[in-house]
């Protein structure tokens, strides 16, 4: 079992979810390896992952709408789930084809979860109405749902949700259904939303750019199990797995073997160099001759003579992609390619140039966690 | 036509298939209005319209002429619960068939009932169903036969608005509390109405207008095709009287169907 880290939100009170050892398969394939995970009251978490990770399968065991092979623990605010069917369950999901019940209006669809609950009408019509303009749908409530744009009916859909208080609030890749710029602007209406209604959000996505936006916490699944948590900050600058690192986007991931370590800091041989960088996770039980894995980004590859680095290489045949913002080099080196990021991207590239990076900013990490069955 | 021209589809085929389609609606319709005008005659036997007279109309329910109104409570009541019945079987098979895995056979199996002959539907029953399992003819006799020949056709309604059916919305009204008789009342039903009021109408009328089975399976039961049959081939005085009746009830199934397939194509 993981180590996991202090949850941002709230940490003194009880966490409003207790997964322990939850275990799911489809048709003999595994789906969920064990899973075991806290959500703290309040906070925003995200199941990052690949597809065919288990991320969503996670998402509908907690929603009821998945029946686990095993469960050893599944607390709701304290209560145990583990045999509560879905419709009993104060839990409400976002789904990605949002779902919309398309024989209802806006207004009846918002408040369908409390005409379950026998509100009277004048209330229902009332929380429906704060619930749209809480989503920003102000006066909408008699529109048919197919009068609505995509983003308005994923608001909708949020209105739905939000209506019942859920005690978590399930969101399943509810911005993969929109365009790049909608989907820009609901992470933001999200992150809002969860700040106005202070409920606990659990979001799952594939995209490590959402996840480090919204989140206070993120979970990264790999084939049914969990490979790291932490928060954004954690999983972005030390990964700490060769997965992890490629996964939230490092550029350049090479393996090697331990040479020698001391404290935080690692010698790695990669090919015939040694490469100084920073150890992560679980440093104790490396040592010496260990395979592991050493990960840089491409914006801390310095290009050109210097910086007296301890890191520092011979980058020939530089090939740049122009990228907009920057662009990138491409250089083959005693390691293999590395790809160096120059911020200007009107910037010539050196055909050939010493490549630095300093230690900080070399992740090393073991190359398999040995937990994957 | 604002469709551009492709494969056999030119201007001058086009043509062509609006003459034959145009022919193909006369013979369809010809004899139907023709027997509409015959029930207006003074001579209906006599195969010329004219004069025209309301007469037969009016002496429908005139003493001795009024013998059809009991055939005509048989067949609304067996219509009715040949519908009620083919309509909730239907229903059954129709919301599991579309996530049954190899469903092609099952389906093809149920609807290969519509095309066999009548006649032989209706021995083949009165044999094994009276002969073998001992059931006797007569009313409920009849409606087995006619929940048989409307089944496929009440399949074939619900299938078209089952096939369509987001049965991730069930999952969605779960997950906001639904029970799963709440799901099915508050979300299938709805969205399946169409396909199921359709069903309904036309169930009810291939019963009540169903003669070829009912031959063999009525008993001594008078349902109101075998009456008009029966009056129609008797050269009976009440002749007559049938061509104002087949009209009355024609123009009422004409009717029914046009609101079912209206019903059916608001579910598009």
């Amino acid at each position: 079992m993981q180590q996991l880290p202090e949850a941002k939100a709230d940490p003194h009170s009880e966490p409003i979810l207790e997964l322990a050892n939850i275990r799911h398969s489809y048709a003999g394939n595994p789906a969920l390896r064990g899973i075991s995970l806290d959500v703290a009251r309040g906070e925003f978490l995200t199941l990052l992952g690949p597809s065919g990770s288990g991320k969503s399968t996670l998402l509908r065991v907690i929603a009821g709408l998945e029946e686990p092979d095993s469960v050893g623990q599944m607390r709701l605010d304290g209560h145990d789930i583990r045999k509560l069917p879905a419709n009993l369950r104060n839990v409400s999901t976002v789904f990605q084809h949002f779902a919309l019940f398309p024989h209802m209006t806006v207004g009846q669809n918002v408040e369908y979860s409390l005409r379950l609950r026998k509100v009277p009408q004048d209330l229902r019509r009332q929380r429906a109405e704060e619930a749209l303009a809480l989503v920003r749908l102000e006066g909408k409530y008699e529109r048919r749902i197919h009068q609505l744009s995509g983003g308005e009916r994923q608001r909708v859909a949020l209105a739905r949700s939000l209506v019942m208080g859920p005690d978590v609030l399930l969101l399943d890749e509810p911005l993969g259904a929109l365009d790049e710029r909608l989907r820009l602007d609901m992470q933001l209406e999200l992150i809002e939303l969860r700040r106005k209604t202070g409920g606990t959000f659990i979001l799952v996505t594939h995209s490590q750019e959402e996840a480090i936006t919204m989140s206070d916490r993120i979970v990264l699944m790999r084939s049914g199990a969990i490979e790291q948590v932490g928060t954004p900050r954690d999983l972005f600058g030390s990964p700490e797995t060769e997965f992890a690192a490629r996964f939230m986007g490092v550029e350049n991931v090479l393996r090697g073997t331990l040479a020698a370590m001391s404290g935080r800091r690692a010698e790695v041989r990669v090919g015939d160099q040694i490469i100084v960088g920073r150890a992560v996770g679980d440093v104790a039980r490396m040592g010496p001759g260990d395979a592991v894995f050493v990960a840089i980004r491409a914006e801390h590859v310095h290009v050109g003579a210097g910086g007296g680095a301890a890191n520092t290489l011979r980058g020939t045949d530089g090939a740049p992609i122009y990228k907009g913002r920057f662009s990138d080099v491409t250089y083959r080196s005693a390691v293999g390619s590395l790809v160096a990021r120059l911020g200007d991207a009107d910037q010539r590239a050196p055909k050939h140039a010493d490549l630095s990076f300093s230690p900080e900013h070399c992740i090393v990490g073991v190359v398999d966690r040995g937990k994957l069955a | 036509m604002r469709h551009n021209p492709a494969g056999l589809f030119t201007r001058k085929t086009v043509a062509v298939s609006i003459v034959f389609g145009a022919i193909a609606m006369a013979l369809l319709y010809i004899p139907i209005v023709g027997l509409a005008l015959l029930s207006f005659s003074t001579q209906p036997l006599s195969g010329i319209p004219w004069p025209l007279t309301l007469e037969w109309y009016a002496s429908l329910f005139e003493g001795n002429n009024a013998k059809w109104i009991g055939p005509l409570g048989t067949s609304v009541a067996i219509g009715l619960i040949v519908s009620t019945a083919a309509t909730s079987v239907a229903l059954l098979i129709g919301r599991a068939l579309p996530v049954i895995e190899r469903r092609g056979g099952i389906l093809a199996a149920y609807l290969s009932v519509l095309v066999m002959p009548g006649i032989l539907v209706g021995i083949a029953v009165l044999i094994f169903y009276r002969g073998l399992l001992g059931i006797r003819t007569g009313f409920w006799s009849v409606v087995l036969v006619h929940f048989i020949w409307a089944l496929p056709f009440a399949l074939l309604c619900i299938l078209l608005v089952a096939v369509r059916f987001d049965r991730r919305l069930l999952e969605a009204a779960k997950d906001l509390g639904a029970s799963r008789y709440r799901q099915f009342v508050d979300v299938e039903l709805p969205l399946m109405l169409p396909g199921i009021s359709a069903s309904a109408f036309f169930s009810f009328l291939l019963s009540f207008n169903e003669l070829p089975r009912t031959l063999y399976a009525r008993g001594g039961v008078t349902t109101l095709p075998y009456y008009i049959w029966t009056a129609s081939s008797a050269h009976s005085s009440q002749v007559s009287l049938i061509y104002a009746l087949s009209a009355v009830i024609m123009l009422a199934s004409f009717l029914v169907t046009l609101l079912a397939m209206r019903l059916l194509m608001r579910a598009e």
